[in-house]
């Protein structure tokens, strides 16, 4: 193997990484860069912890190639809120008690916020849970997941 | 009288760690980063039943990068478990089930411990697998740990072969509420095998300084967790 030069842009900072060229985005996330908050768990995309946001799209990062990431803009779970102030899904899942273990937290956000994005506007609990569906919560805590995203999907609504 | 206001009871609390968990910044023990940290691998069965009658890691202990390689030999087999202390870390002279641990391997690199996974030699001499529990009760059926009796385990426990335990529960008169029943239904109930399917994948995390290992778990067990499963990678 041999490695390769690679500039990552991942929540707004540019990374200059070496990397070989088999490694998952999630492997130079994680054990390269240290943002352990993007999950590792089966990695072979059925599970969604590891999810994160290319050029605003949710993307299981485990069987994503950090080579195929090149020119991209990447959204992990630490960038997601501003300086001062959290992601108003981040807030709704801590009002919502979303949380529990936490584990699936960061990946079912940024699925949330990508189904959003894309969806924008009041959504039924259907919808919600359709949008969601690629991310599970093992501690099945999945109507409180619900009703945060809807709570924001119904503000933001508004907004728009 | 004046009412005491209430601090929990009755209020709107925000997780103390939840702030920490939407952010990214709660850490797991998979999180875990220890200067110099080696990458584990373990060689498992592939068969389902057999004696090993060759198990040779030399060429996978020959490989630059690869720290360590164990098998049985190389550790204190205690054996435990909770109820009948029939498992050992690593598998001496048999293998029971298709992905029992049978060599452990520490290693610098994902790609080195592969290699070594790769370069670890094992025969097997197969013997009769099971894969029914019926099949397992019946008589003359193989035993799966032979030396069952020599194994420590619950004195409440009613053993017997390859029966870790049986257990009938009885109460009221059962004969009469049959005969006196409109209609008796007969059948045999079964239920799945239960396993909490948890994404955070089970961890630990040990450095060893001097003779102490400080083993960081995921579970207040973590010395259980450390021992069996820091083996499960």
């Amino acid at each position: 193997m041999s490695a390769v030069s690679l500039d990552l842009m991942i929540n707004d900072e540019l990374h200059s990484v070496s990397v070989e060229p088999h490694w998952t985005l999630l492997h130079v996330l994680r054990n390269v860069i240290g943002l352990t908050g993007t999950k590792e768990n089966c990695l072979e995309a059925e599970c969604g912890v590891c999810t994160i946001l290319l050029d605003g799209a949710a993307v299981t990062s485990c069987i994503l190639l950090a080579l195929q990431c090149r020119g991209r803009r990447i959204t992990t779970i630490e960038g997601l809120a501003s300086a001062d102030r959290l992601d108003a899904l981040q807030e709704a899942f801590i009002e919502h008690g979303a949380v529990q273990c936490g584990y699936c937290i960061p990946g079912m956000i940024l699925t949330a916020r990508s189904y959003l994005n894309e969806n924008p506007g009041p959504r039924t609990s259907e919808e919600i849970r359709e949008g969601i569906a690629g991310t599970l919560c093992r501690c099945t805590g999945y109507q409180k997941i619900v009703d945060a995203v809807a709570a924001v999907a119904a503000a933001e609504g508004d907004v728009r | 009288m004046s009412v005491v206001e209430r601090r929990i009871v009755g209020r709107r609390l925000p997780r103390l760690d939840g702030v920490a968990k939407v952010t990214g910044k709660a850490v797991y023990a998979a999180d875990f980063a220890l200067p110099g940290m080696l990458v584990g691998r373990i060689f498992r069965s592939n068969v389902p039943h057999a004696l090993i009658s060759r198990l040779d890691v030399s060429r996978a202990r020959a490989i630059p990068g690869v720290r360590a390689v164990l098998t049985s030999a190389d550790i204190s087999n205690v054996r435990f478990s909770p109820a009948v202390k029939d498992v050992t870390v690593l598998a001496l002279d048999r293998v029971r089930f298709v992905g029992q641990p049978v060599a452990a391997i520490a290693a610098t690199s994902v790609e080195i411990a592969e290699q070594a996974l790769a370069a670890i030699e094992i025969d097997y001499e197969p013997l009769p697998a099971i894969f029914d529990p019926e099949e397992a009760l019946a008589e003359g059926a193989t035993l799966i740990h032979p030396q069952w009796q020599d194994y420590t385990a619950l004195p409440v426990l009613d053993r017997s072969g390859n029966a870790s335990s049986r257990a009938s529960m009885r109460t009221g008169d059962v004969e009469k509420a049959f005969a006196e029943a409109y209609r008796v239904y007969e059948h045999t109930f079964t239920t799945q095998i239960v396993h909490p399917g948890y994404t955070e994948p089970r961890a630990a995390v040990a450095t060893g300084i001097a003779t102490a290992a400080s083993p960081y778990g995921r579970t207040r067990r973590c010395h259980l967790s450390f021992s069996t499963h820091l083996l499960r990678f």
